[in-house]
């Protein structure tokens, strides 16, 4: 039987409507409302910087995720946010620091620092061999999983959006030790963690520059969610994107993608490419400029580029 | 004379002041210590064996003359005092202390004990600020009836291109003392005093954008009562910006003409590569070079460094007294105070 299409929503907001432009873009995509008990947010607190500057989810989007859950699920689940530490980032300060805090209190719900959490380990296909990856049993067995990540190009690797989101789960703070096989744990990480609903915070979008789009992006699956994030971030084919393809390669996901609402290529003329290629040549060419020099010379690194 | 000096905590500052010690003639950076096995491995690795897990030892056993300390700040009060009673140099990172008693501790122990002491307010020494206080020295700008200092970065939260971890002294109001007021307004309010003189608190707003426990920025209007120049500071921690972006500027606004330290600011890259070049002509005539003169701002820590071994190898007056570092911190405190009284 093949596969059917599944459906990525695209709907605009403005400032006042958020939950509104939320729960229109859920109803608009394959998402089936169910009773259920135990439910996890995970939203993208990658670092200590506010949702203005493009790099973390917008707490009003998850406030509004919570409202649905309530709303349509069940009114007494077991609702948690939840992040796990990472390299430079403890969630017991990002929490607090982006509002996180007070909106659990206000809504009743628990944060959770998945790095507390048990976890079962997956192997990873890389090349040369496998890589043993801890994965939090919460992104697993809640009966609901709901991923809401931010939509951005964070310059070392071309999208940032539903599939990376789901890399910041690992139960294991170094995560940048992963980085040297990042496509590939990325598509093995969202091999096993399979969320029921990716809502996308495209409010402020992260290209260039941060740009306001207003944008909420809704789907279940997060292969189709990032094929449409990257047509809108300037892929017109985004199985350019070394992990969507692999994703496709083996079959984590469905790339039969009906993309609803606003025009893909109007939201696609606002957004600030960046061509993290160049970005990436250029600074890694700062960098080893540096190294040089200081070789040379004897001079010291400054504190800003750590220990090169 | 050389001086044997110890470097007591190792954090990003601690690294920078004892690599800059390698360029300071009669400075010899011979013993560090640190809480973290890491960072000692790390100066291990630069060649200095005598390491320390305490602090306290090191003044004690160090067998040192000098001291940099870059601890967190909750440790100024002990370890400059510790410093002071055995007869060691202090050359200490902002703040002086988390509170004016303690900050008063610490000189009366400097002054007790007859020790040099000097607090590190590197932005006296950045390149665009002398060139500006020599415009106002020189009468060029008239009176100044009005100055603008603004400082806004990201504090201890580091850019996104290198995250690293922020220490979690940081997030306790009573061992970091304060927020962006304290932690850059301390350098401000150093520089309002050190161009004006006399300087007074009249009005301070904190703000709170990210909910932390203290203030991550401020505006806050000062007057020298030498000179009836009103000084309006801003301060912040709450920006995500990139180095080499610098969002910090002085501007005087006189009776005869205005300057700001951004008309002094060089091209960033084109600087990189004007005194890169140049260190790398030093080097092969086998002369000094200029240690971070390349990054611009950078540079301004050796300066300070260098100032401070200056006076002590020859027993001079420092640039910023331990009065004057005093009287910083009396301003914040007030300020503290102010702020609480608003919020009543």
């Amino acid at each position: 039987m093949p596969e059917l299409k599944t459906t990525v929503s695209l709907s605009k907001c403005s400032e006042g409507d958020v939950k509104e432009t939320v729960f229109e873009a859920i109803e608009k995509t394959n998402f089936e409302p169910k009773k259920v008990n135990s439910v996890i947010i995970k939203p993208n607190l990658c670092y200590y910087w506010d949702a203005s500057t493009g790099e973390t989810t917008d707490k009003r989007v998850v406030s509004a995720i919570i409202d649905y859950v309530r709303e349509f699920c069940n009114p007494n689940a077991d609702i948690r946010i939840a992040e796990a530490d990472a390299t430079a980032m403890k969630t017991r300060h990002a929490f607090r620091m982006l509002g996180y805090t007070d909106l659990a209190a206000e809504k009743d719900v628990e944060l959770f620092n998945l790095c507390d959490d048990d976890f079962k380990e997956i192997d990873i296909e890389i090349k040369g061999g496998s890589l043993k990856v801890p994965i939090p049993k919460s992104m697993i067995n809640s009966d609901l999983v709901i991923n809401v990540p931010k939509l951005k190009v964070p310059r070392r690797i071309p999208l940032t959006c539903a599939m990376k989101n789901l890399f910041g789960c690992i139960h294991d703070p170094i995560k940048a030790k992963y980085h040297p096989n990042l496509h590939e744990v990325i598509v093995g990480v969202n091999s096993a963690i399979k969320p029921d609903l990716t809502v996308v915070d495209g409010i402020v979008a992260l290209g260039k520059y941060p740009i306001k789009l207003g944008l909420v992006i809704a789907g279940t699956d997060s292969l189709a969610v990032d094929f449409t994030a990257a047509k809108i971030i300037g892929y017109d084919n985004p199985r350019r994107i070394r992990y969507i393809r692999l994703a496709e390669k083996r079959g984590v996901g469905n790339l039969d993608v009906e993309i609803i609402g606003e025009d893909v290529n109007d939201i696609r003329k606002q957004f600030p490419k960046l061509n993290t290629f160049l970005f990436s040549l250029l600074w890694d060419l700062q960098l080893k400029g540096v190294k040089i020099y200081t070789t040379i010379t004897g001079d010291i690194v400054p504190p800003v580029l750590g220990d090169l | 004379m050389m001086l044997n000096v110890g470097v007591l905590g190792l954090g990003k500052m601690g690294k920078l002041h004892l690599m800059n010690c390698k360029f300071i003639d009669g400075a010899n950076v011979t013993a560090v210590a640190d809480a973290s096995e890491r960072n000692l491995k790390w100066a291990r690795s630069r060649g200095i064996d005598n390491v320390y897990g305490d602090y306290t030892e090191l003044i004690e056993k160090g067998n040192v003359d000098a001291v940099i300390i870059t601890l967190p700040h909750f440790l100024h009060v002990k370890s400059g005092v510790l410093a002071a009673e055995n007869g060691i140099d202090v050359f200490m990172e902002k703040p002086l202390a988390n509170t004016v008693s303690e900050g008063e501790t610490i000189i009366n122990a400097v002054n007790k004990h007859g020790i040099k002491f000097m607090i590190g307010c590197n932005c006296r020494f950045i390149d665009s600020i002398e060139r500006l206080k020599g415009m106002y020295d020189n009468g060029i700008l008239g009176d100044v009836e009005i100055a603008t200092l603004e400082n806004i970065g990201n504090g201890p939260f580091s850019p996104f291109l290198e995250p690293t971890p922020v220490p979690d002294w940081y997030f306790d109001p009573d061992e970091a003392g304060g927020g962006a007021f304290l932690d850059l307004g301390y350098h401000m309010i150093d520089l309002f005093q050190w161009f004006f003189q006399d300087v007074a608190l009249e009005y301070v707003q904190l703000g709170n954008r990210y909910n932390l426990p203290y203030e991550d920025n401020a505006t806050v209007i000062l007057k020298s009562n030498k000179t009836s120049t009103r000084g309006i500071v801003n301060l912040g921690w709450f920006s995500r910006s990139v180095f080499p972006k610098f969002d910090f500027r002085v501007m005087l606004h006189g009776t005869a003409d205005f300057a700001s330290t951004d008309n002094f600011m060089p091209n960033i890259y084109l600087n990189a590569v004007k005194e890169g070049l140049r260190s790398v002509w030093r080097r092969a005539a086998r002369r000094k070079i200029k240690p971070l003169a390349y990054t611009y701002y950078f540079y301004s820590y050796f300066k300070e460094l260098n100032h401070f071994f200056g006076c002590v190898e020859n027993d001079d007056v420092m640039w910023i007294s331990p009065e004057e570092a005093l009287r910083t911190l009396e301003v914040i405190e007030e300020g503290y105070g102010m702020a609480r009284g608003h919020d009543a």
